[in-house]
């Protein structure tokens, strides 16, 4: 997993790479500071609007909705695809295999993979939503009712009214 | 009916949802999963978890918008089943992207009815469950009704609907109207007997199963720039045999192009420029010659142009111009030719010409024309003659400025 350092020595490394690419610090909401490379930022909508809207950039970005755990993991995907080329056959297969790799680890812990796809959605990085998303729709997927209320804690709250109506429908119709 | 009104959702949306819901569910179970699934089974067993799955799983921490997502991302089959998982799951089946509307799923199937109740029984079921999904998000919406022979009209607005696949024949559908869906991008209907196709928002793959009886459409362009654009260019080949065209562009960025295909039957063709940019001032009112040269049965040819703004290349400024003309004879059928909105631009009076070329050579000698108005902008008024159902046409001392007309009847 990246730390905050790590990330930051990855975003130099990418920045010697690529001169001229402007370093953007996010914060995480326990106050700790991710340094990255503005392609790397721009992988989240709601950072490159900010971004382009101007200003702010040198102040860095505050995140208090996502801990320091998450955003590490998320700032791992968004480096990987931020950072690296996907242009050629190989390039692309590279990063599907990381996103491949990458799922699966979060798929081992449900409550981790739940941070992660919020963070997604809260900074609209469109590509890391799509992938968690499907992720939790698969484990859905191919499960009786039942079976989801086990395996996702759900309890059973259909209202009698709801139950009554459904028969109704299910008995006249 | 009104003690069952739930709390969340109107009575017979709820209702006609769940029918949908229960259908499906029914044959499911019946066909899938035996015995094994009930529908309101007792409260969940902890105890026989599925091999490889973490228990407790607080899948109900998620905010409603993501399982919302997560829901629309399982396949029909599973996102059905689990609906009856608890309230929330409901919710979001309810608002499941795949609408699949057929006998069973509509609860047509149970019902005894004679072929008239059953028509408009399916006629309301799939109106409620359509409006009820509207705004929603429908990708897919498939209509696989009984062969539905007397059905004659549909209408399908503001839905955000990717693909419209109706896949039986509908013998008597005769008008279809398919606007404001801006997702839409299919359309796949076999009607032999539609006449009249009317549709919004261009870009959208269309499939008719006999395109050849088309032969009344409108294109009524609400968001997307170039609809006459499109008009020339794609129908010609989607539906050649139309005779009334009449099509609404919000805005067109590019001039009209000259194309092969040819409108064979056109007699009547009616153009709405709608909002053009004064930073546009560009687009080519002369461009539209295309149409005229290639509709060689035309006999009427409306144009209106709602522009806000002044163009910046009006030529009765003093500048000479050479005025572009076409060089070769006109068709004998236009007789009528009304432009509402006429400025003063180059490509306008170019066209206005051209137009009056046409109508000449079509044998006529009788042109009315008045004097030119206000601000030296030509006005020339007739009464209106056999229009058909457009607009009707306003008198001259009601034309505000801006607003000029130019008809020539002959």
């Amino acid at each position: 997993m990246a730390t905050g350092s790590g990330a930051a020595a990855a975003a130099a490394d990418a920045e010697e790479k690529e001169s001229g690419s402007r370093m953007i610090t996010l914060t995480s909401n326990e106050g700790k500071a991710f340094v990255v490379t503005e392609a790397s930022a721009r992988q989240s909508a709601t950072i490159r609007s900010m971004v382009d809207d101007g200003g702010c950039v040198d102040k860095g970005f505050p995140l208090p909705n996502v801990d320091s755990k998450t955003l590490a993991r998320v700032i791992q995907y968004c480096d990987e695809h931020g950072n690296k080329e996907a242009h050629t056959v190989d390039e692309r297969a590279a990063l599907a295999k990381f996103d491949k790799d990458f799922i699966a680890e979060l798929d081992a812990d449900k409550a981790f993979l739940y941070d992660v796809t919020m963070a997604a959605n809260y900074l609209h990085i469109q590509g890391l939503f799509a992938l968690t998303t499907q992720c939790i729709a698969d484990t859905i997927k191919g499960k009786t009712p039942e079976e989801i209320r086990t395996a996702f804690g759900i309890e059973y709250d259909l209202t009698a009214q709801d139950e009554e109506e459904i028969k109704e429908e299910d008995t006249h119709a | 009916m009104n003690g069952k009104r739930k709390r969340s959702g109107g009575t017979m949306e709820t209702r006609a949802i769940k029918c949908r819901t229960m259908q499906l569910l029914h044959e499911l179970q019946t066909n899938e999963l035996g015995a094994s699934a009930k529908i309101f089974d007792a409260p969940p067993r902890r105890d026989d978890i599925s091999t490889g799955i973490m228990p407790e799983l607080p899948l109900d921490k998620l905010p409603e918008d993501i399982l919302h997502r997560v829901y629309s991302l399982m396949p029909l089959k599973d996102a059905a089943r689990a609906a009856c998982v608890s309230h929330g799951f409901l919710r979001c089946w309810r608002r499941y992207p795949i609408l699949i509307l057929n006998n069973k799923t509509i609860g047509l199937i149970k019902r005894k009815l004679s072929l008239d109740d059953m028509e408009s029984y399916a006629v309301s079921k799939i109106d409620h469950i359509i409006k009820s999904h509207s705004g929603i998000g429908v990708n897919v919406l498939k209509l696989q009704l009984f062969a539905c022979p007397n059905i004659s009209a549909a209408v399908l607005d503001k839905c955000d609907i990717i693909q419209f696949k109706v896949p039986c024949l509908m013998q008597q559908l005769k008008y279809l109207e398919v606007t404001k869906c801006q997702m839409l991008q299919v359309i796949e209907i076999d009607a032999p007997k539609l006449s009249t196709f009317i549709y919004g928002d261009v870009g959208v793959k269309i499939s008719l199963g006999d395109p050849l009886q088309v032969k009344d459409i409108r294109l009524m362009g609400y968001n997307e720039a170039d609809t006459v654009c499109y008009a020339r260019t794609k129908l010609p080949s989607i539906l050649p045999n139309i005779e009334s065209l009449v099509v609404s562009s919000p805005n067109e960025m590019t001039s009209t192009p000259v194309v092969p295909g040819k409108f064979l039957h056109l007699k009547f063709l009616e153009i709405y420029l709608k909002e053009l940019f004064a930073s546009l001032p560009s687009y080519d009112f002369f461009s539209l010659v295309s149409f005229l040269d290639d509709s060689p049965a035309l006999e009427t040819f409306i144009l209106h142009v709602e522009q806000r703004f002044e163009r910046h290349d009006s030529i009765l400024d003093g500048e000479p111009t050479d005025l572009r003309r076409i060089l070769h004879d006109g068709h004998a059928n236009l007789q009528n030719v009304t432009i509402t909105g006429f400025n003063s631009s180059k490509s306008m009076i170019e066209l206005r010409e051209c137009t009056i070329a046409q109508v000449h050579y079509a044998g006529y000698s009788k042109l009315l024309w008045q004097e030119p108005f206000g601000d030296g902008r030509m006005l020339s008024y007739d009464e209106r003659r056999n229009l058909g159902s457009t607009k009707s046409f306003r008198g001259s001392q009601e034309t505000r400025r801006g607003e000029n007309t130019l008809l020539c009847r002959v």
